[in-house]
């Protein structure tokens, strides 16, 4: 129902990502690039899928996002992240704490090692809700249940002095989600928020999730390698391989009418299309390993359409192949006739 | 609620959320052990004040004719000089736990600051130095470094807890760093980022609390290693000198003549384990707590 609304009317672009080149420094003259050229909106009020497989940069692009690349030594080295008339990509860390947590809202990956094991959650909450805002302690206790309650977690009277041990793995995710809701961030980046939860949970979380995009109309990033799960509640995707975006349409588009040969491959290696009795179907190859990159189309060495103008020059760049709807294959315009 | 319903909501209560199910777990988690152990403690606290000031003589006083053995006046009998065994034995409690207690204080302190630092620097130059500094000292049994030490200081319990911080800081630095490396990398600490949280906010509400947690517990059982150590050093005559009343002090005492009287060895060994006892079980206890915690 929502998802419609949303999908129909483009709406206001929150975060405008354009020519993002991530990396780290080894040496001086020493670069490794781990994303490049990452080119995407995100609206206000839409979730956003971001797929792709184990080092296609997903999580490094998110990392951006929230300004926490440096824990895992990594560094913006161009392109811009404009968000709020502030470019993201060159803030400072004074500045970044304005926005983390009070604009920009995580919710890490591990749910089981979230919360931190020797508060209590409401501590956690309250710490979380009094962190950039004064607010008396018992205003801040107020809030703290009300997240608890808002994340549906039953009893939140008693949970809210339990310490994390006493919590389920899905319970722990919830209060993240909560904790991640403290400051009213405009969006909410999940990196694989589901790792390590069981499917029934994972479908909770995700309910959530789009629970609270509806309610506050907030923008949801979701960082999944998961289609199934992802489809199920984004509104538009980002498809990433090796380091840069391959596609960007809206679920719809791109499940159906994809545009781009790897995004066509991950559709038909999908495990729920797989016939019982047969071989499961997969993707040739192994993706890109950082640094090795092939030259021209990062997909090339394993796409079964490919030509011979694909592997040469640089990286392909987006393009708009129907509206709202863009692909970095070069041929993406014959690709329909080839896949039927 | 019926009774049939509390009870079977007591069965499932695994989380310990109702009255019963909290004593449930407190059997479980060592809660008892805690008990007993602070109990055990606390007596022994006890009478290391009552006795020492109801008593009508000092410690050091002659009030018996030596190696009177235990009487209903003098409980643990007297030793070589005919002083009182049962008012020495107690007036040492404040001495050694005191000792024992800061020669685990100041290395503990020290060793989670340099440990967390190194962990916390990118200097690799830094964690190498000090960290073959830590691997060297711990190289050593304590035992003999303290002895080194305090040939060089001098013999003393000032020596002993000067000793004892220049060479036990290495085993929490080592602890506490490795802890830290693990613990910055967890979810917990990257949540408190993401949160905008200031540094210092993120380094002393979430990073040294859940170092120290794992610390605290190691500590608690270097505490009877470094009530022992400093019993041994008095009993080597590098410790507590006469005529302090120290128990490994009175050990060394008695020992040559102990084929004639075993109480005025015997009864400061007791207090030692004793101590020993009732420290390990409270350190037992709040290792499954951790445990719990964590898991």
């Amino acid at each position: 129902m929502s998802t419609a609304t949303v999908t129909e009317s483009p709406s206001e672009v929150l975060v405008e990502i354009r020519d993002l080149v991530i990396g780290i420094q080894r040496t001086r003259a020493d670069r490794l690039i781990l994303v490049d050229s990452a080119d995407f909106d995100i609206r206000r009020g839409e979730i956003l899928g971001l797929v792709g497989e184990s080092g296609s940069g997903k999580t490094m692009v998110c990392r951006s996002l929230i300004g926490t690349l440096k824990r895992r030594s990594a560094t913006i080295f161009g392109g811009t992240i404009m968000f709020d008339g502030m470019d993201l990509a060159k803030i400072d860390e004074r500045r970044w704490r304005s926005v983390r947590g009070n604009r920009i809202g995580y919710v890490p990956q591990s749910a089981l090692t979230g919360p931190n094991p020797v508060m209590t959650i409401g501590g956690q909450l309250v710490e979380a809700v009094r962190c950039n805002r004064n607010r008396t302690e018992r205003d801040a206790r107020k809030r703290a249940m009300e997240l608890l309650d808002l994340v549906h977690i039953r009893r939140p009277e008693v949970v809210y002095d339990q310490y994390p041990f006493q919590l389920s793995g899905g319970m722990r995710q919830r209060v993240m989600i909560a904790a991640a809701l403290a400051q009213d961030p405009d969006i909410i980046l999940a990196d694989e928020p589901t790792t390590g939860l069981d499917v029934t949970v994972q479908a909770e979380i995700m309910k959530l999730l789009r629970e609270i995009r509806t309610e506050f109309n907030m923008s949801v990033v979701l960082v999944s390698h998961d289609l199934a799960l992802i489809d199920d509640v984004c509104d538009r995707l980002v498809v990433m391989h090796g380091g840069t975006c391959v596609e960007v349409g809206s679920v719809k588009e791109v499940a159906q009418n994809p545009k781009h040969p790897y995004t066509i491959a991950l559709n038909r290696a999908r495990i729920e299309l797989a016939t019982p009795g047969t071989e499961l179907i997969t993707i040739r190859g192994n993706p890109p390993g950082v640094g090795e990159w092939p030259s021209g189309c990062r997909f090339s060495e394993r796409c079964e359409f490919v030509q011979d103008d694909c592997r040469v020059g640089a990286s392909p760049p987006l393009l708009e192949v129907e509206s709202n709807h863009w692909s970095a294959c070069i041929h993406a315009g014959d690709l329909g006739a080839a896949s039927e | 609620m019926t009774l049939v319903e509390a009870g079977a909501a007591d069965w499932f209560d695994v989380k310990g959320t109702t009255p019963k199910g909290k004593q449930a777990r407190r059997l479980k988690d060592g809660t008892i052990g805690m008990i007993v152990g602070g109990a055990m403690l606390g007596i022994l606290l006890l009478m290391g004040i009552l006795v020492p000031l109801l008593s009508p003589y000092e410690s050091d006083q002659s009030v018996d004719m030596p190696f009177m053995p235990p009487s209903s006046t003098f409980l643990f009998g007297s030793d070589g000089l005919g002083r009182d065994v049962f008012l020495r034995v107690f007036s040492s409690v404040y001495l050694d736990l005191g000792v024992a207690f800061l020669g685990v204080i100041i290395p503990f302190t020290l060793g989670t600051i340099i440990g967390i630092g190194l962990a916390m620097s990118r200097s690799k130059k830094l964690n190498a130095v000090v960290g073959s500094v830590i691997d060297g000292i711990n190289a050593f049994p304590l035992l003999v470094l303290a002895i080194a030490l305090i040939a060089i200081l001098g013999p003393g319990l000032q020596s002993v807890v000067i000793a004892l911080s220049l060479t036990n800081w290495a085993r929490y630095a080592r602890l506490s760093r490795t802890r830290a490396q693990v613990v910055k990398q967890q979810g917990y600490i990257e949540a408190a980022q993401t949160l905008g949280y200031s540094k210092p906010r993120i380094l002393f509400k979430h990073l040294v609390p859940n170092v120290s947690s794992e610390t605290t517990a190691y500590g608690l059982s270097d505490l009877i290693l470094v009530i022992l150590l400093i019993a041994s050093l008095s009993f080597l005559g590098l410790g507590a000198q006469p005529p302090t009343p120290e128990w490994g002090a009175m050990i060394s005492d008695g020992r040559p003549t102990l084929q004639m009287a075993w109480w005025p060895v015997v009864f400061p060994g007791l207090a030692l384990c004793w101590a020993g006892v009732a420290l390990s079980f409270i350190a037992e206890g709040v290792t499954r707590r951790e445990r719990d915690v964590k898991s």
